[in-house]
């Protein structure tokens, strides 16, 4: 049995790249309120889907740096 | 009944008579008044009840045939009467209670609980301040799914007719009289004004069970500023159940599941909006041949609820209210207003279903 050790230094970075999904959920936000020219209080009354799609952007990412981490594997044993 | 027994114990009122010519009911009817511990005096026939007792007032919830009579007796000895809808079986009889009612100074209420209902109350008060607009036309229904009979303890014809008296046309004009009426009486109250003329159809269509009531009817009323009032009433399908739509050119009220919906309701919040789009966007087929035109299905919007705390029963503040009416010696007059000519035109529009025409109201109904 392996046991799977996470640093502080991972959470840190998971951490990071899930706060940059957060601003890139909240620039859409704003985005959407300009282009859809609703109410500027939708910056805290729909902080709940920002907050949604951030974990949604941030699977996303994970998913797509889970394969370049292993085309990166594979080219290196290859 | 129960609404009745419990105003006994909140109100300072008290039962003093119980009388049903029918025998299993009146034996229930004691037996409900003895499980709350209260005595009452029973009667088989009302004039008994008349010549022996006394009471303030009456609650008349006879089939429909027997009402007026009983009402004018009532009201002649002084009684003030809450009255089932509708009033009555003929438009002779619905116009003598009123004149009973006029001519003695009693109080005759007839029994429409959505006068009462604080839905309605706070809906129709929206619409006579013009936050509907324009009206344009006033849609009701009231579906069923059943034979609308019930058991008849012997087989005899006689009391099958006597049971399921709401299925005889010498009785009652069936789901006109025991439904629609109370659903023509909000289309008045919305637009506070009676129709000019109407006309109709019906039939049985399914229940062919040896009934004489249509069991399908549709109406159309007009009113004198070009607003319709559109009823359909079947027993073979309950999908749609039952419901007033009232429906100006700012918005819609539907008094039955409390809503009133805005004809320009709030955009959704712009990242909903983006999200939707961006979906559209991705997963929305594209016709490449076939129809060029969105069909222009119901608009899907929630509305909002007309008022927010719906714990009550109006059949229970109806009663409240004739209560009070009978303590102060006095009703307002709308009451009976409204509940005569919702009763005339349900009448009338069993007239036009019978002969096929465009019905008015003729004069010596006018009031």
């Amino acid at each position: 049995m392996k046991n799977i050790i996470i640093t502080p230094a991972q959470i840190k970075k998971e951490l990071f790249i899930w706060l940059l999904c957060l601003i890139a959920g909240t620039g859409l936000n704003i985005y959407a309120i300009i282009y859809y020219e609703t109410m500027w209080s939708e910056l805290y009354t729909q902080a709940g889907y920002v907050i949604a799609l951030s974990f949604v952007i941030y699977l996303i990412l994970w998913v797509f740096r889970g394969l370049f981490r292993l085309i990166r594997y594979l080219t290196k044993k290859f | 009944m129960r609404f009745l027994l419990d105003l006994t114990e909140t109100k300072d009122m008290e039962i003093v008579a119980l009388c049903d010519i029918y025998r299993p009911h009146l034996s229930e009817a004691i037996k409900m008044c003895d499980a709350k511990g209260i005595k009452v005096k029973q009667y088989l026939h009302y004039e008994d009840l008349l010549s022996s007792e006394k009471p303030d007032g009456v609650i008349i919830a006879t089939p429909l045939h027997q009402h007026a009579h009983i009402t004018i007796d009532c009201l002649k000895a002084g009684i003030h009467v809450f009255c089932e809808k509708a009033m009555a079986r003929t438009l002779d009889d619905t116009r003598a209670m009123y004149d009973a009612h006029i001519e003695t100074g009693r109080i005759l209420q007839i029994g429409h609980q959505r006068l009462f209902n604080p839905v309605y109350l706070e809906g129709i008060k929206r619409i006579h301040d013009g936050k509907l607009g324009q009206l344009g036309q006033i849609r009701a229904y009231w579906h069923r799914n059943n034979d609308w009979r019930r058991p008849v303890p012997d087989k005899t014809e006689k009391m099958e007719r006597f049971i399921n008296w709401r299925l005889y046309k010498e009785y009652s004009a069936g789901l006109l009289t025991e439904l629609m009426s109370h659903q023509i009486q909000v289309a008045n109250w919305a637009l506070d004004k009676t129709p000019v003329s109407v006309t109709g159809t019906g039939s049985i269509v399914f229940w062919k069970d040896g009934r004489e009531v249509d069991d399908n009817v549709a109406l159309i009323y007009s009113y004198d500023n070009g607003v319709q009032f559109i009823y359909g009433s079947m027993t073979s399908n309950k999908k749609y159940g039952l419901e007033e739509q009232i429906m100006g050119h700012k918005g819609t009220i539907e008094f039955e599941t409390n809503r009133y919906y805005t004809e320009t309701p709030p955009p959704a919040p712009g990242i909903l909006q983006l999200l939707n789009d961006i979906e559209s966007g991705l997963f929305e087929k594209v016709n490449i041949g076939g129809a060029s035109w969105v069909p222009e299905t119901a608009v899907k919007y929630n509305g909002e609820p007309i008022i927010e705390n719906t714990d009550f029963y109006d059949t229970g503040l109806q009663l409240e209210g004739f209560i009070s009416h009978v303590r102060e010696g006095k009703a307002p007059e709308k009451l009976i207003r409204e509940g005569y000519n919702a009763s005339i035109w349900t009448l009338l529009g069993e007239k036009a279903i019978e002969t096929g025409e465009k019905i008015t109201l003729p004069e010596k109904y006018q009031i």
